[in-house]
């Protein structure tokens, strides 16, 4: 397995559009910011999950500070709990709209994490996705292997992509 | 009074589907992964079993082949709450018996009326 650094822009980019819909789904508006326009000093939850498919794997990290976090987090809701049901959904968009291209992947247990400045260590000049938000900042970041071989397509397939809160009865 | 069992790892999804569920009118039991929703399971009388289907020890679609098996809950109906959205997965689910399939984050009056449509009255 190697980093292809398109891919992982790729994957990136549907990380960034799983995440933007994820917070919409909860009511918390995302707005795009630079990485050096986030502020530091301010406790954090950081949510990480790992997938896995043929030809590919990689793990993807939502972490915000505590404001936009619980902001998503229904009414009695706990953040421990919640930053890892939150990275879950983010995890399964991002799974949802690899089945788009025709790659099925499955996800590992989500880990939660709490802290102050926490980031990711980029192994390449690819950073994470920042937003600013209601009462902190949101970031959201991929890192991918693939085998050398292994393409995403250039189109995704729209059709047969079910919604979120669908309910569906047999 | 109806009663749910309600299987899913995290508290906070159980929490919020509890109150929704307990303020229509039904009884609510959780269980925090598909294990121990098996073990409840066979130890109540419920109208509906609502599961998860990423949960540790058993997830959720191993829990709704075990349900299928137990003469006590082979007819009990089986509602999946989950992220996933692949036909194949919702597909499968049908064909081991399950009454529907919800995806998160979940609507709850969309979920509540599912459930009141699906759940038996008897139990």
């Amino acid at each position: 397995m190697i980093e292809d650094f398109e891919l992982t822009r790729q994957v990136a980019g549907l990380a960034r559009e799983a995440c933007e819909e994820l917070f919409q789904a909860y009511g918390v508006v995302l707005d795009p910011a630079a990485e050096q326009e986030q502020r530091t000093d301010q406790h954090m939850l950081c949510g990480v999950i790992g997938f896995v498919g043929t030809g590919i794997r990689g793990s993807c990290m939502l972490v915000g500070h505590d404001g936009p976090i619980l902001a998503s987090c229904p009414e009695g809701g706990r953040c421990r709990d919640w930053i890892g049901e939150l990275t879950n959904q983010l995890a399964g968009r991002v799974k949802a709209k690899f089945l788009a291209y025709g790659v099925e992947v499955q996800l590992s247990t989500p880990v939660g994490l709490s802290g102050v400045a926490l980031r990711p260590l980029p192994r390449s000049e690819l950073g994470p996705t920042c937003y600013h938000a209601h009462g902190g900042d949101v970031v959201v970041w991929v890192e991918v292997d693939s085998d050398p071989a292994f393409v995403l397509g250039r189109t995704a397939t729209p059709a047969a992509r079910r919604a979120e809160g669908e309910v569906v009865l047999f | 009074m109806r009663t749910i069992l309600i299987v899913d790892d995290s508290e906070t999804v159980r929490s919020q589907v509890g109150r929704a569920l307990k303020e229509a009118g039904f009884a609510v039991v959780q269980a925090s992964d598909g294990l121990e929703g098996l073990r409840e399971s066979q130890e109540g009388d419920f109208a509906l079993i609502l599961l998860d289907v990423s949960m540790p020890r058993m997830g959720g679609m191993e829990l709704l082949d075990r349900l299928r098996q137990e003469p006590r809950t082979r007819d009990v109906p089986v509602l999946v709450l989950t992220t996933e959205m692949q036909e194949a997965m919702i597909q499968r689910a049908k064909r081991a018996g399950a009454a529907g399939w919800i995806i998160k984050p979940v609507k709850m009056p969309l979920l509540v009326e599912a459930i009141k449509k699906v759940a038996r009255s008897e139990a």
